[in-house]
């Protein structure tokens, strides 16, 4: 994908939802800034903003945009209300319980995030009432990002190592996550025929299916189950799909160790992702000790960014000891331009 | 021949609001318990036979093409039928007020409007039969009586 496709993603799949004023003036904008866009936020009686690389920036008319709100193109509530019924194809019945929750995936796997005052039952939001701001994140997918830490994963050519991606929040691991599952679900003989993967989608956002149909590759032998708890989708999962991978985004809860204990016995591999800046922080979360202490993982696949900017990736085994440590894992996207030290352009340089 | 053809309309307006009725108990089943978009709604309608199943078409046309709100797409779907519906003005204005609730609300504020507009079409229903009974023998009698009149005129 080129900058042409990514600014066409743009305006094919976001621009439709937006009031005609800010597409009009989204649209206006210099290709090079918008083939960055990470963020587009509506907010209420607001100036319409974009997170582009790692800038904010107010969109005003005739394609400026500057860090100044003045002149600035404003939303109204009434645009945020029309928005939200456009995303929801007029049909807020439809996508109540996402509303509930928070979020919208779109066409393209984009994800519209809706906040306003919940409206609730029983201690349970029921409703979104007065939608005040509605974010739309841009959905990328980096084939290949994770093509330099695959081999580390890998016990044989029929089997991996537990394995748990660990960062802090915006360092790509979802993204990771994402291209490790594409890779061991195709595989890359001879050093590695594919597995059956089943992914437990919680949120949506690594296969970001769109009316079921997977806007990501995830492979040829995945199967994906959407909008679940991770603890009940591993389990359908489980009895339904006989996957000898399951793969999931953001371990936290510590309700789930129990169930990836479960799934750890029963001899299925783990590929997961977690908040966390290095092994050590995981030691005193809730839920992780449990798992650290019978040594579910086998791998651990460390994301950070130091002081100079520069992106690390570091390969622990499942004690801790680091195995690599890969500062350019080929995290280059197709997609954009330049590539240095390993960063990846979801993340460019602060000028 | 006029009285025969005023006493058809009065049959045609109940069969109208019947075909209505089925409608919205059609678009019920798909909101409420197939949770179907209302686009994709109206299209599956859209396929099977009757009278709406070309009013359905021609919502989810003029929406999908003129982005239209669902309100104001369904009030012009409205218009192009009005020609060929036998309706009265209440029937009209309860459609019309249907489409500027669909969509708007959870599966069971849905649910609660379209039994609501069809139980007041129940209503105009029964209206509409004792309308022809009062009315249909009426019109027929007088068609025949005009039509003596004028052969004895000419005569």
């Amino acid at each position: 994908m080129d900058v042409n496709d990514a600014v066409n993603r743009i305006y094919n799949e976001i621009v439709p939802y937006l009031p005609a004023n800010i597409g009009k003036g989204l649209m206006q904008l210099d290709r090079l800034i918008l083939c960055e866009a990470e963020e587009i936020r509506l907010r209420a009686n607001r100036p319409v903003m974009l997170h582009y690389g790692r800038k904010d920036g107010f969109i005003k008319e005739k394609g400026r945009i500057n860090s100044s709100p003045r002149d600035a193109l404003i939303v109204s509530p009434e645009d945020l209300i029309e928005c939200v019924y456009k995303i929801c194809e007029h049909s807020w019945y439809a996508y109540q319980e996402d509303i509930n929750k928070g979020f919208i995936t779109i066409k393209g796997g984009h994800r519209a995030g809706i906040i306003g005052t919940p409206v609730t039952e029983d201690g349970k939001i029921i409703n979104i009432k007065d939608i005040s701001s509605i974010n739309f994140r841009i959905a990328r997918e980096i084939k290949g990002c994770a093509a330099s830490i695959i081999k580390y994963l890998v016990k044989n050519i029929h089997d991996i190592y537990n394995t748990l991606i660990v960062s802090p929040p915006g360092l790509g691991k979802t993204t990771i996550l994402r291209d490790a599952i594409r890779f061991l679900s195709n595989g890359f003989p001879p050093e590695f025929y594919g597995l059956k993967v089943g992914v437990v989608d919680e949120r949506g956002e690594i296969a970001a299916s769109y009316k079921g149909i997977p806007s990501n590759d995830l492979g040829y032998r995945t199967d994906i189950i959407n909008g679940i708890h991770k603890k009940t989708g591993m389990e359908i999962l489980l009895r339904s799909m006989g996957p000898n991978i399951i793969a999931l985004d953001e371990l936290g809860n510590p309700d789930d160790a129990a169930t990836l204990q479960q799934v750890v016995n029963a001899g299925i591999r783990l590929v997961a992702t977690a908040h966390g800046y290095n092994f050590d922080s995981l030691k005193m979360r809730q839920g992780f000790k449990e798992l650290l202490d019978i040594k579910a993982f086998e791998r651990f696949v460390i994301l950070s960014v130091d002081k100079a900017l520069k992106y690390h990736t570091t390969i622990l085994d499942g004690d801790g000891n680091v195995i690599a440590v890969v500062s350019e894992i080929g995290r280059k996207p197709a997609d954009y331009g330049e590539f240095d030290n390993g960063r990846i352009r979801l993340f460019p340089q602060i000028n | 021949m006029a009285g025969f053809a005023f006493s058809r309309r009065l049959t045609e307006r109940i069969e109208n609001i019947r075909q209505i009725q089925a409608f919205l108990m059609e678009l019920e089943n798909e909101i409420v318990y197939i949770n179907r978009p209302l686009g994709q709604a109206l299209l599956a309608i859209s396929h099977k036979k009757g009278m709406m199943s070309s009013f359905a078409k021609r919502v989810f046309e003029i929406q999908n093409n003129t982005k239209l709100s669902t309100g104001k797409a369904w009030e012009k779907s409205l218009d192009e039928f009005r020609a060929q519906w036998v309706l009265h003005q209440e029937e009209w204005d309860l459609m019309i007020s249907m489409g500027y609730v669909l969509g708007k609300t959870n599966r069971a504020g849905q649910k609660s409007c379209i039994e609501l507009v069809r139980s007041k079409l129940g209503i105009q229903e029964k209206k509409a039969e004792n309308d022809r009974a009062q009315k249909e023998k009426l019109y027929k009698s007088l068609g025949v009586l005009g039509g003596i009149a004028t052969v004895l005129v000419l005569i």
